[in-house]
């Protein structure tokens, strides 16, 4: 790849969602209203609708680390 | 070709030649390889200059796409996610965001510093409420989240355009005075420029998708802390909480999210510990720090000082409200590229938050006792981060 284009390499963004109930971590594609600290999805495990966005993150794949 | 053997000849003795063959290959290799020498000697800083101009042009064709990309991106935004009431706002959005793209601002004098900082202070607010006026006649009933998200866009769009415009300065002086050294020093920093242009291009969807970003680490380690607790206005889109922890009153500052903004924490910690008196022991701030080349990111270090970016004022504001009360300043900081502090948070960062947590609990414990108070000041930008 001398000569090659450089590849652009694009994250794959997660939100984090904790229950505030069971205090079950939940890792979920983004959404555009998502933000930290705000309302998350219901919890998969308890069912509380009582959870918080606690981290949005990129993931670069392994190789751009 | 009259006396030409004879010359050959006389070159051919020369090299310690035996005698001159004129049909012999080897003799033209000579000739050519010879001829050669003083043809280089005259253009070879020419051929250079070609080919730099060449790899330079080439780059300055790329930010120019960043650039027109960027600002395109900039007035589609406003275009579509602000309602642009027509009846009050009829111009076109392009207008206002081209005329911000050559916003500049003089900075003070500086023959005599004296008082520096406070003409810099005053000369920097005037710019973000001329700015922020700009951006709310540009787009009439936007929400302050709106705002402060165009804001950063535009800025960013702004940078761009800067580092297109000075390389262009740049190239086009080169190739008229051909110089080989202002397009060999440009040649050289164009890989840094790039990779800036880059980041900042990159950090325009991070802007409008309302995501954090490296630089917003700060804001979430206090905004955890201040999570379910009475927000109290500190300064302008600055708050704080109060809270308890083994004995200890905490000061918990931060500015004020999920908006893109990186508030004003000089001005707060000049208002609460100068203004209205309230008593710290200790300051401890959180921040993104550039990491050297080989360092990892999302590595967390603690230090001594104030840790805040910018042009110095809040930095400044800190640092006199620190020495003026005898409050030690302790920094806790986490390190990032210019690239990964201004795109969206990489997980590395975001997996550091759990230590910057424990750091911060560890240096209260260690640093102050029981019946004491202390500041924590999560800096940085809080684009998508609440509290």
């Amino acid at each position: 790849m001398l000569f090659g284009k450089k590849k652009e390499i694009t994250p794959e963004i997660y939100s984090k969602d904790t229950c505030l109930s069971c205090t079950e971590i939940t890792k979920r594609h983004h959404e555009e209203r998502d933000y930290v600290y705000g309302v998350g999805l219901q919890c998969k495990k308890c069912m509380s609708p009582n959870t918080i966005v606690t981290a949005i993150y990129g993931e670069y794949p392994e190789e751009d680390r | 070709m009259l006396d030409f053997s004879s010359s050959l000849s006389q070159l051919n003795g020369l090299f310690g030649g035996e005698g001159l063959d004129p049909s012999s290959p080897w003799m033209w290799v000579s000739i050519i390889s010879l001829a050669i020498i003083p043809f280089f000697m005259m253009y070879a800083q020419k051929l250079q200059s070609r080919v730099i101009m060449g790899e330079i042009s080439k780059s300055l064709a790329k930010l120019k796409t960043m650039r027109e990309n960027a600002r395109k991106e900039a007035i589609d935004y406003v275009k579509n996610a602000i309602k642009i009431s027509s009846s009050s706002s009829p111009r076109d959005p392009a207008v206002g965001v081209d005329r911000f793209l050559e916003y500049f601002t003089i900075l003070p004098v500086d023959l005599d510093p004296n008082g520096l900082v406070h003409k810099l202070d005053h000369i920097m607010r005037t710019r973000d409420d001329r700015v922020r006026a700009e951006i709310k006649k540009l787009c009439i009933g936007a929400g302050d989240k709106e705002i402060s998200k165009i804001e950063n866009i535009l800025e960013a769009a702004t940078a761009l355009n800067l580092i297109y415009k000075v390389v262009r300065h740049y190239y086009l002086m080169g190739k008229r005075t051909t110089s080989m050294f202002i397009l060999v020093q440009l040649q050289m920093v164009m890989p840094l420029l790039l990779e800036e242009a880059e980041a900042l291009q990159k950090a325009i969807s991070a802007f409008k998708r309302g995501q954090p970003i490296g630089d917003s680490i700060g804001p979430m380690v206090v905004g955890k802390m201040m999570f379910g607790k009475e927000k109290k206005f500190a300064a302008r889109e600055t708050i704080y909480s109060e809270d308890e922890y083994r004995g200890r009153k905490i000061y918990l500052l931060k500015a004020e999210g999920p908006a893109g903004t990186v508030g004003r924490p000089g001005e707060a910690i000049t208002r609460l510990v100068g203004d209205m008196g309230i008593k710290i022991d200790t300051v401890i701030m959180i921040d993104a720090a550039l990491k050297l080349e080989g360092e990892k990111t999302g590595d967390v270090a603690e230090g001594i000082g104030a840790a805040i970016g910018g042009i110095g004022v809040e930095k400044y504001q800190v640092e006199e409200v620190a020495a003026r009360f005898n409050i030690p300043i302790y920094a806790v900081i986490v390190k990032q590229s210019v690239q990964d502090a201004i795109t969206i948070m990489r997980k590395e960062i975001a997996d550091a938050f759990e230590k910057v947590t424990n750091t911060v609990y560890s240096v209260i414990e260690d640093r102050t006792s029981e019946g004491q108070s202390v500041m924590v000041i999560g800096v940085g930008n809080t684009i998508g981060v609440g509290q």
